[in-house]
C-alpha cells in the first residue's frame, strides 16, 4: 500500500501567483486550495509522493511592512490544513521575497512546530538571516533558473516531509546553516584527503569539508591627536600574571582577564611574575616579563614626556583557543574599562 | 588578541598590536600591527645582549605609539630596525 | 627503496610464565620484563615500574599517557626498527619488517610538573576504551601494554624524557624479539625501486611535526629536530620508525610513535603507488617557527622540496595548535602558487554547535579544499569507569595548582583537549566535523 503523500503548504509572492510585478507589492495575503504558479511544476516532480494542499501568496512589500499581522493570518491558514511541511519560494535573489519566505517558514516552525524548506540564491541577504532557522536550498539567481530549482526542492521536500528533517548538508546539498557536529563518517580523514586531492588533480572541484569563514572588518579608530597628554594602557595576551596566578586564569580558552597593578613599578621584576600561557615556551618571558609586558620601555618614555601617563595597571589573559565570540566579549569589556579610566590609547601584545 | 584589538578600535581607542606573526593579525583585520621579536618574546629578543634588547623593546613601543598617532585605512604593518 | 611488512594480529594479550606469541595470544613474562627494564635504566630514574594490560572493549580508562610505541622487528635490511634510539642512526626503509598491528606499548608516568615553562609539561592524557570518548583515540582498539612508571625526584626534564622513552623502546624491542622466527598473518610490499607509469599523478605528503623543547619534541633518526631544514624521506623510512615522538604537551595535538610508523596517509599512498598515483615521497619539517620570517623560510623550503620531487599534488598535515597551522598554511599557499594542488586535513574549533566564530585557527585564501578531523571544541562527558590504568588520578589545570583529581569518576570536559590524539592530526580517526 502506498504511503500517504506528504502534505505541503506552499508560500509564494504576488509575481509567481500571477497578480503582477513590483507595482503589486502591496497586494494582500490570499490563498487557494492546491498548487499555483511554481507549485504546478512541483506537482509533476513529486510523482505522487507529495502534494501542495494549499498555496499562500502576499505582496512582498506588504508582508515586510506588516509582519506581525500578516504572519498571524499565515499561521492560521497553515494550521487549518495541517501540512507536514511548509515550502517557500524559490525566491532566487529577490531580497524582500526572500525575507518573506524566511519569516513565513520561521513563524510556522515556531508557532506550529511544522518544519520548513525554502529556495534562495546563496547571495540573497535573507540567507544569512534565516539559514540557522530553516533549510535553504541553493538555487539560481533569477526565475530563468526555475527549471533547475524545482527538482532540487521537490526531492528535498519529499524527504523532509517523510522524515521531519534532512541529512547533513554535504549529503542533501542545502546551504550550510553553520551548525557542525562531530560524527563518525565511513572513511578516515587521511583517505578523504587523498580522495579530495585526486579529484582536484583530475580537474574536478570537490566540496571542502571546512568552509573558510571571514573576519569582520572593523574600521580603524581615529589616530591619537595629542600623545603628550595621553594615558596609555597595556593589554597582553601572553598570560603574564603575578606568581601563583591569583585569579586562576586559564592557560587557554580564556573566559576572563586579570587586572594587575603597575603602581610604583618601573619594570615587571622576574620571579614575581609568571607566564602561564599554554601555547609557547614561557622560559624567556619568565626571565624577563617585560619581554611580553613592556613596562620598562614605556616607563622610560613616560619619564621623557613622550606621553602623559602609563595606566597604573595592565590587563592580562592567555590568548590561545579563545573563540571569536568570547574574544569580542572580553575585548569590549576591556575597551569599556579603558574608556571609563580615561585611557586614550592601548598597546596590545600577543604571542 | 587580534579580535580584542579590534574591539578597542571599535570603541574609538586607537591601539597597536605587537606580534611576531603579523600575517595572522593582518588577515584578522588588525589595523595597526607592529612586527615583534618572536613568539615567545614579542617585545624582546634574548639573542641580543641586555642593553641592546632594551633598545629594541624601546623602539617597538615607540613604533606602537607612532602607529597609534598615524592615520591608517586598512591593516598596516609597522617594522622596527635596530640599526 | 623496497620494503616488505609482515603483520601479526593478536586476539589476546596476557601475562604468563614465558614471553611468546602462540595461536594469536601474546604472552608476556611480567617479572622478566620489569627486571630487564629496571636493570637497563642506567641512571636509575625509574623508581617503580609496573606493567598493566588493557584490552579493547574493557570498561577502563588509561591516564598519564606519554608516548605509545609499535612492536616492530627488522629481519632483513639495515638498521633497527626505530633507528637512532639506543642504537646507531642507520638509514632504514629496506628489506623486511615484522609488526604486531594491534599491540601498543604505552609509557605512562606522572612526570614532575617542574613549574617552569607554561607550555612544556605533559598535560594529563586520557584514553577511554569504551564509551563516548573511545572513538577519539585509535588506542581504544589496540591491546595496550602499559608501562606504569613512577620516577625519582630531582632530575631534569631531559633525563626523565630520555628514561621513559628508553623504557618504552626497550619494552617494544623485547616483545618484538618474539616475532623473529614466526610467520606473519599477512604481508604487503611497497616497492619504490622501480619506475612507474609516467602518466600517474605525482603526489607528495608533507608531515609537519612539533618540536618546541623537551616534552614537545619529535625525533628523526634519534635526534630532536629544533633546527631542521625540511627534508625528503622515503615513505618506507617513515614506516620503519625513523620518526619517534617525545611530544606530550597537549594530548589531543600529537602523533605518537605508533602512528608515525603506521601513518594512514603514508600507508594509503604506498598501497596505491604505481597503480592509482605516483607517491614521490614524504617531506618532513617542523612547525611553530618563532617569527614570520622563519615560518616563511621553512614553508618555502618544504614546498620547494615537493616541487623538486616533481609533485603535482600534496597532502599536508601538522601537529600542534594555531601556531603550527600558520606554518602549514604558508606551505600550502606556496605550493598552490607554484601550481601544486594542496589538500590539508585539520581539526576545527567552532564551539559546541559549530556556529561560534572561526573554524580554523589560521587559514589562507588558497585553502579552499580542506578535510576535517573533527572539532576539538565539543564538550564531552567521560563516564564513570570500573578501572583506571597508567596511574590513579588525573592532573588537570597546572596553572591553578594542578592538584590530583579522581580519574574513575564521571566528569564533563568543556573541550576534548585531554583526549589522547583527540584532534586526530594523523587523520587516522573517522570523526569529522559534519555540516548541517
Amino acid at each position: 500500500m502506498m504511503a500517504k503523500p506528504v502534505r505541503i503548504v506552499h508560500y509564494i509572492n504576488q509575481f509567481f501567483a500571477g497578480i503582477g510585478g513590483e507595482e503589486k507589492g502591496s497586494s494582500p495575503l490570499e490563498f487557494c486550495e492546491g498548487p499555483k504558479g511554481p507549485g504546478l511544476g512541483l506537482t509533476g516532480l513529486f510523482k505522487g509522493e507529495a502534494e501542495v494542499v494549499r498555496t499562500l501568496w502576499c505582496g512582498d512589500n506588504l508582508i515586510n511592512q506588516n509582519q506581525e499581522e500578516i504572519l498571524k493570518r499565515v499561521v492560521e491558514l497553515v494550521a487549518e490544513v495541517k501540512p507536514d511541511l511548509v515550502l517557500a519560494g524559490p525566491a532566487f535573489n529577490a531580497g524582500r521575497y526572500g525575507l518573506a519566505c524566511g519569516m513565513v517558514v520561521k513563524a510556522c516552525k515556531e508557532k506550529l512546530g511544522i518544519p520548513g524548506l525554502m529556495g534562495l540564491f546563496p547571495e540573497n541577504p535573507a540567507v544569512d538571516i534565516y539559514k540557522k532557522d530553516t533549510y535553504i536550498v541553493p538555487v539560481g539567481e533569477s526565475a530563468a533558473k526555475m527549471r533547475d530549482a524545482l527538482p532540487k526542492l521537490a526531492t528535498l521536500a519529499v524527504k523532509m516531509g517523510k522524515n521531519g528533517k534532512l541529512d547533513n548538508a554535504l549529503v542533501d546539498g542545502y546551504i550550510q546553516t553553520g551548525y557542525r557536529y562531530n560524527e563518525y563518517v565511513p572513511e578516515n580523514a587521511a583517505h578523504r584527503a587523498i580522495s579530495m586531492l585526486m579529484k582536484r588533480l583530475k580537474g574536478e572541484e570537490p566540496i571542502t569539508e571546512v568552509p573558510l569563514r571571514g573576519f569582520e572588518k572593523v574600521p580603524p579608530a581615529e589616530p591619537l591627536s595629542d600623545l603628550k597628554k595621553a594615558t596609555i594602557a597595556i593589554v597582553t595576551g601572553g598570560g603574564m600574571v603575578p606568581k601563583g596566578n591569583p585569579d586562576n586564569l586559564k592557560q587557554a580558552f580564556a573566559d576572563a582577564f586579570g587586572v594587575y597593578s603597575l603602581e610604583g613599578l618601573t619594570e615587571l621584576p622576574a620571579g614575581d611574575y609568571k607566564g602561564i600561557h599554554g601555547g609557547f615556551d614561557s622560559t624567556w618571558v619568565d626571565l624577563d616579563p617585560d619581554r611580553v609586558v613592556p613596562v620598562d620601555a614605556l616607563r622610560v618614555l613616560e619619564k621623557e614626556g613622550k606621553f602623559a601617563k602609563l595606566l597604573d595597571h595592565y590587563y592580562s589573559l592567555c590568548g590561545i583557543g579563545t573563540n571569536v565570540a568570547m574574544s569580542k566579549k572580553l575585548g569590549s569589556e576591556i575597551a569599556e574599562e579603558l574608556k571609563r579610566k580615561n585611557v586614550q590609547a592601548a598597546i596590545f601584545t600577543s604571542t | 588578541m587580534s579580535t580584542m584589538q579590534k574591539e578597542a578600535e571599535r570603541a574609538g581607542i586607537p591601539a597597536a598590536l605587537i606580534t611576531a606573526i603579523p600575517s595572522v593579525a593582518k588577515s584578522v583585520g588588525v589595523s595597526r600591527i607592529i612586527t615583534g621579536g618572536g613568539i615567545p618574546y614579542p617585545a624582546g629578543d634574548p639573542n641580543l645582549p641586555a642593553d641592546r634588547e632594551f633598545e629594541f623593546r624601546k623602539r617597538l613601543v615607540e613604533k606602537a605609539l607612532e602607529a597609534i598617532t598615524s592615520q591608517v585605512q586598512e591593516p598596516t604593518v609597522f617594522h622596527v630596525t635596530l640599526a | 627503496m623496497k620494503l616488505e611488512r609482515g603483520y601479526f594480529k593478536i586476539t589476546d594479550l596476557a601475562f604468563a610464565d614465558k614471553t611468546g606469541l602462540e595461536k594469536g595470544i601474546f604472552k608476556v613474562n611480567k617479572k622478566e620484563l620489569i627486571e630487564r627494564l629496571l636493570a637497563e635504566d642506567e641512571n636509575h630514574l625509574i623508581k617503580t615500574l609496573d606493567l598493566e594490560i588493557v584490552k579493547p572493549g574493557e570498561d577502563a580508562r588509561i591516564v598519564h599517557i606519554l608516548d605509545t610505541i609499535s612492536v616492530g622487528l627488522k629481519i632483513e635490511g639495515e638498521g633497527l626498527f626505530m633507528p637512532g634510539h639506543l642504537c646507531d642512526p642507520v638509514i632504514v626503509g629496506e628489506g623486511k619488517t615484522l609488526l604486531v598491528e594491534n599491540l601498543a606499548v604505552m609509557e605512562c608516568a606522572e612526570l614532575p610538573w617542574a613549574g617552569k615553562s607554561a607550555l612544556l609539561y605533559p598535560r594529563d592524557a586520557i584514553v577511554d576504551m569504551t564509551g563516548p570518548a573511545a572513538g577519539y583515540s585509535p588506542f581504544s582498539e589496540t591491546f595496550n601494554l602499559i608501562l606504569k612508571m613512577e620516577m625519582v625526584t630531582g632530575a631534569s626534564d631531559v633525563e626523565y624524557d630520555n628514561a621513559v622513552r628508553s623504557a618504552g623502546i626497550r619494552a617494544s624491542r623485547y616483545l618484538a624479539e618474539v616475532l623473529r622466527n614466526l610467520t606473519p598473518d599477512r604481508n604487503e610490499v611497497f616497492d619504490f625501486s622501480t619506475p612507474v607509469d609516467p602518466a600517474l599523478k605525482k603526489i607528495a605528503y608533507v608531515i609537519q611535526c612539533q618540536n618546541q623543547g623537551t616534552y614537545s619534541n619529535t625525533f628523526l633518526y634519534g635526534h630532536e629536530v629544533s633546527n631542521i631544514v625540511p627534508i625528503r624521506l622515503s615513505p618506507t623510512e617513515v614506516l620503519d620508525g625513523c620518526l619517534v615522538s617525545g611530544n606530550y604537551v597537549w594530548p589531543c595535538f600529537k602523533v605518537p610513535s605508533f602512528i608515525y610508523s603506521n601513518m594512514p596517509a603514508v600507508l594509503e599512498l604506498c598501497r596505491g603507488h604505481g597503480k592509482e598515483w605516483n607517491f614521490v615521497g614524504v617531506v618532513f619539517d617542523r612547525g611553530h617557527n618563532n617569527s614570520h620570517f622563519e615560518k616563511q623560510r621553512v614553508a618555502n623550503l618544504a614546498a620547494n622540496q615537493t616541487r623538486l620531487m616533481g609533485a603535482e599534488g600534496v597532502i599536508i598535515s601538522w601537529e600542534g595548535g594555531g601556531n603550527a597551522a600558520t606554518d602549514a598554511m604558508i606551505t600550502l599557499q606556496r605550493c598552490e602558487a607554484w601550481g601544486i594542488k594542496a589538500v590539508p586535513y585539520t581539526f576545527e574549533f567552532g564551539g559546541p554547535d559549530g556556529t561560534e566564530g572561526i573554524l580554523l585557527v589560521d587559514d589562507v585564501p588558497e585553502a579552499k579544499y580542506v578535510v576535517s578531523t573533527g572539532s576539538i571544541e565539543k564538550p564531552i562527558t567521560l563516564p564513570k569507569v570500573k578501572r583506571v590504568a597508567g596511574g590513579d588520578c588525573l592532573r588537570l589545570r597546572k596553572e591553578t595548582g594542578g592538584a590530583p583529581e579522581p580519574a574513575e569518576v564521571e566528569r564533563t570536559l568543556d573541550v576534548i583537549t585531554a583526549l589522547y590524539c583527540g584532534a586526530n592530526q594523523s587523520g587516522i580517526g573517522k570523526l569529522a566535523g559534519v555540516p548541517y
